[in-house]
């Protein structure tokens, strides 16, 4: 299976099941969890389901293009269920099935793993998935985000898909996956992996990305005292993406990097807080019947 | 009365396999707990779990319980009905209270007084109509596990419940426990069938699951797991040595594990054994095999389902990036000499309020020095060059991507880069002990560092008030004051640990940037250290209560000391030769307390009257050097044998001298004498204590 049929599997086995299927978000994340349709949506009482592929910026894990398993630049795929159902477990296990992953045949264990989100304000109960040792999805339960108490629950899924695309293909080298039957995913990503390390570790000049946290927070404040969150959002987004680039260049001590998180944690709780008021305004419209 | 089998397993989603064996016990606990509170009497309570199961079986369990009949006192008669005869509100309530009619109820009279009365009669309540009351409350309270909520119910448990079987032998308990409906039915295996079964009896869930091959006993999952590594162990000759606690985390993964062996290429072998042992066992949770003592290219592995090709190819293709990003890491380390940036120390904060990882080791360096210069006076240690590097790896990008790797990895870098060994494993080991377990520091300059190290970090938190609070212990005081003291008892340093408490807090408060939020913690950290040796002395080592006070309650703390007191007390504590030694020094003591006025140790020879206090006062005069000597070679033993010879005469004394006479001088004196005689006692420990 290539790489665009697991994508295409996946998204239409999650269609299949009720969720939206939705495009990626149009600024730089860490993961999936930061589009708004997880980050906003998991918030109040309103059910919601969606599907979709976010390319995810982590500058720190970039390798040069020299590590068969990491990338500074890769796919989510997510399915966001809420409330979570009582078989989502079954389900996850039923799409690992759509991708011809056959569970007597494959040793998949639930591995305990809390996540947390510091600068989200977030927090989950769940697992690393691994599928012969490999992790290759994240499951958890939302209890908190934003610093607002989840009720209801959802449930997140997050598919590392070059992870799964390896084991499906076999490769032991990322950059062998095939994205499609002619074209491999290191004849796309190899030269903008070296760019893009280079860039992030050795030329990102941080006087502009400190300043621009700086504007960028005040900008953000204004929006949530005019009652704008959604936008107010993207601004937080493009802070969080400032600091990662911040900190693969090394140019903040780790005190810094606490107080830096610390802002955006702050700016994401009144965004939640807003969000949640806007909402309610419109009497939680997506509560139907 | 009838017994029976009751069944009770609960269905969820994963568990955390670290902590499941904990979290079934305390569930065990409180149904045993809460049986007994409620008098249902069973034999045994069993408890099984896989990672998806907590079983509980209680075998012979009541079917009912019987309420004897009982009789209860009311209230007086003369206030149980008015002047015409009409019962009043108190008979009613009464009434009321135990659910009986007015006519159940009896007069009796009780000390020339009539009191109502009413007997109970014997009432039967069917377990089986308890139990969702008890389980609930079992499985409710539950402290120090982190619970989780999920879906749109308000539940909170461990992981998401997903059925709940309950059965009386071959009766299906319809019930709800913690707002979950109980079932008739529990699965099989996840991996293979994922079947609903339907049990309608305790032996038909047993059969059943068997079927499915699934193993519910925790322990005979751990013995399928030894057992195959022992077969590859000796088929390929590898060393004996299994992780007992990575087979219980990895039999509580699966509900029946398989075993293989895989490979990695051997060209990783090269990287430092902390790293390969982090990545193989703590990340990828397999074992470790090892030849000679050396770590292999081969490891095992555990899978839920039977092993194919796939998935040994599969573990592998894992571990082989993991390997090669610690190869990435150290490569860009040892390319950075690390050695030479202290300054990028600055950058680490320690604590906010005590400062950099810089200012630590500054601190590191001056109180390394005190103690070699009050100890040793040692030129040729190594301690400075250890105190300047040995914080130094915390900057490497092996030890910011793995912080478990610090020390370890300096240790490595510093032998790559040829320093000297006792600086390099100096660096590995200023941090020993991190447990229990490990040893303390092979070498002396490494003691004094991590001496040093874990004294500054103690004193400073005392400094600035966050001592350590029920749980919450982020910068591991606990963990530090047992390394510290360990260190401390096993190695005589010649030191004394109130004034190396007094250094250390000279050192850190010179620097004006450090606010103390805490003013004279002197006495507060020393008598912190005192408790913390009193719980050593007493756990670790068993020496008595009084033992331990009689050494502890010296205002000294030189742990070393302590240890070598003790030893000689407790060698001869129950030698009866020494009862009137301790018996002694306990009524001296008392004397002198219940004396008031200004003691001397002057005695003036002119008013000593009987024979006997000048027996004692000479004994003393031709003993005393050789006691003082005694007591700074710190040979204890000798000298309670010699102190020992005193008996006699204060025996003596105690029979034929009066203290209490009308001239003073004489009291005055009689009372010095003892108290010079009290002196000899205390130098060692205060011996008193321990006389009958």
């Amino acid at each position: 299976m290539t790489f665009q049929e697991i994508i295409f599997t996946l998204k239409s086995f999650w269609s299949a099941k009720g969720c939206v299927s939705l495009e990626p978000y149009d600024y730089p994340v860490g993961a999936a969890t930061f589009h708004p349709s997880t980050f906003l949506r998991a918030l109040g009482p309103e059910p919601w389901k969606a599907v979709y592929v976010q390319p995810c910026r982590r500058p720190t894990d970039g390798r040069y293009g020299e590590n068969p398993n990491r990338l500074q630049h890769y796919y989510q795929l997510q399915a966001l269920l809420k409330p979570s159902p009582d078989n989502i477990q079954d389900l996850y296990i039923e799409s690992l099935q759509a991708l011809g992953v056959e569970r007597n045949k494959n040793d998949i264990k639930f591995v305990d793993d809390n996540w947390e989100s510091p600068s989200l304000g977030a927090a989950g109960v769940g697992w690393e998935v691994w599928l012969n040792g490999m992790e290759i999805s994240q499951f958890t339960y939302f209890q908190q985000v934003g610093g607002i108490d989840c009720k209801p629950v959802s449930g997140e899924l997050t598919y590392g898909l070059e992870r799964i695309a390896m084991h499906l293909q076999s490769v032991d080298n990322l950059y062998d996956i095939k994205w499609n039957n002619d074209i491999t995913y290191g004849e796309i990503y190899l030269q903008n992996e070296e760019e893009n390390s280079k860039y992030n570790f050795e030329l990102v000049e941080p006087k502009i990305f400190i300043k621009l946290f700086d504007d960028m927070e005040k900008e953000c404040i204004n929006l949530i005292e005019e009652s704008l969150p959604i936008p107010a959002y993207d601004l937080l987004l493009q802070n969080s993406h400032s600091l990662n680039l911040l900190d693969s260049r090394q140019a903040i001590s780790s005190t810094e990097r606490q107080a830096y998180i610390l802002r955006l944690r702050k700016l994401s709780s009144l965004i939640a807080k807003k969000y949640l008021e806007n909402r309610e305004k419109i009497n939680f419209p997506l509560i139907k019947n | 009365m009838a017994k029976k089998n009751l069944l009770f397993e609960i269905g969820t989603e994963d568990l955390p396999s670290k902590n499941l064996r904990i979290f079934s016990e305390k569930i065990k606990n409180n149904i045993e707990e809460n049986l007994k509170k409620n008098g249902i009497n069973y034999s045994v309570l069993k408890n099984y779990y896989t990672n998806i199961r907590l079983i509980f079986i209680v075998v012979s369990i009541d079917e009912e319980i019987i309420i004897e009949k009982k009789i209860i006192k009311g209230p007086p008669v003369e206030k149980c009905f008015d002047e015409l005869g009409e019962p009043t509100k108190t008979a009613l309530g009464f009434a009321k209270k135990y659910q009986a009619g007015l006519d159940d109820l009896s007069q009796k009279i009780i000390d020339n007084k009539k009191y109502l009365f009413y007997e109970k009669p014997q009432s039967i309540i069917k377990t089986q109509d308890m139990l969702s009351k008890i389980l609930e409350k079992s499985l409710g309270d539950i402290e120090g596990q982190k619970k989780m909520r999920w879906g749109s119910s308000s539940i909170l448990f461990i992981r998401p419940i997903r059925w709940m079987l309950l059965l009386l032998e071959d009766k299906h308990i319809e019930t709800s426990i913690l707002g979950v409906k109980t079932t008739n039915y529990t699965y099989g295996d996840k991996a293979n069938s994922n079947n609903k079964i339907i049990v309608n009896s305790i032996d038909k869930y047993f059969e059943s699951l068997k079927k499915e091959k699934i193993q519910i006993d925790q322990n005979k999952r751990s013995d399928i797991i030894k057992k195959n590594i022992a077969t590859i162990v000796t088929d390929h000759q590898y060393d004996n040595k299994i992780d007992s606690e990575l087979l219980d985390e990895v039999a509580n993964m699966a509900e029946y594990p398989y075993v293989y062996t895989g490979r990695f290429p051997d060209e990783y072998l090269e990287l430092p054994d902390e790293v390969l042992s982090y990545v193989i066992q703590d990340t990828q949770k397999y074992f470790m095999l090892y030849k000679d003592k050396k770590i292999t290219n081969s490891f095992i592995g555990t899978s839920n389902v039977k092993i194919n090709k796939n998935i040994i190819t599969g573990n592998e293709r894992v571990i082989n990036p993991r390997l090669d990003d610690a190869r990435f890491f150290i490569s860009k380390d040892l390319n950075n000499s690390i050695f030479e940036k202290k300054d990028l120390l600055k950058k680490i904060i320690f604590h906010k309020k005590l400062g950099s990882m810089f200012d630590k080791v500054e601190r590191i360096s001056e109180l390394s020095e005190y103690i070699n210069n009050k100890s040793y006076r040692d030129k040729k240690l190594k301690h400075k060059e250890i105190a300047a590097v040995c914080k130094l790896d915390l900057i490497s990008h092996m030890v910011v991507e793995i912080p478990s790797l610090q020390g370890y990895i300096g240790c490595y870098y510093a032998h790559k880069k040829g320093m000297h060994e006792d600086v390099a494993n100096g660096i590995k080991e200023h941090y020993a002990p991190r447990n229990p377990e490990e040893e303390i520091p092979k070498s002396i300059d490494a003691q004094i560092v991590s001496i040093a190290d874990k004294l500054d970090t103690i004193v400073g938190i005392f400094l600035i008030n966050e001592k350590p609070t029920g749980t919450r212990d982020p910068l591991g005081i606990r963990r530090a004051t047992n390394g510290l003291l360990r260190i401390m008892l096993k190695t005589n340093h010649r030191i004394d640990l109130a004034d190396l408490i007094n250094a250390s807090y000279g050192i850190i408060t010179k620097n004006p940037n450090i606010l103390k939020d805490s003013e004279n913690i002197l006495p507060e950290c020393n008598s912190f250290f005192k408790e913390k040796l009193f719980l050593i002395f007493k756990e670790n080592y068993g020496f008595k209560d009084n033992v331990i006070s009689s050494v502890i309650d010296n205002k000294n703390i030189n742990p070393y000391d302590m240890m070598k007191k003790i030893e000689a007390i407790d060698s001869i504590l129950e030698n009866h030769e020494y009862d009137e030694l301790f018996s002694n020094a306990k009524r001296v003591t008392n004397i002198l307390k219940k004396s008031s006025g200004a003691l001397s140790l002057n005695i003036k020879e002119n008013l000593l009257r009987e024979s006997s206090e000048i027996i004692l006062y000479d004994t003393i005069n031709n003993i005393k050097d050789e006691l003082n000597s005694l007591l700074e070679e710190h040979s204890y033993l000798d000298y309670l044998q010699k102190l020992n010879i005193l008996n006699v005469c204060v025996k003596t004394f105690f029979e034929e001298v009066m203290i209490n006479v009308d001239d003073q001088d004489i009291k005055l004196n009689r009372l010095s004498l003892l108290n010079i005689t009290n002196n000899y006692y205390n130098n060692l420990a205060n011996i008193a204590i321990l006389g009958h």
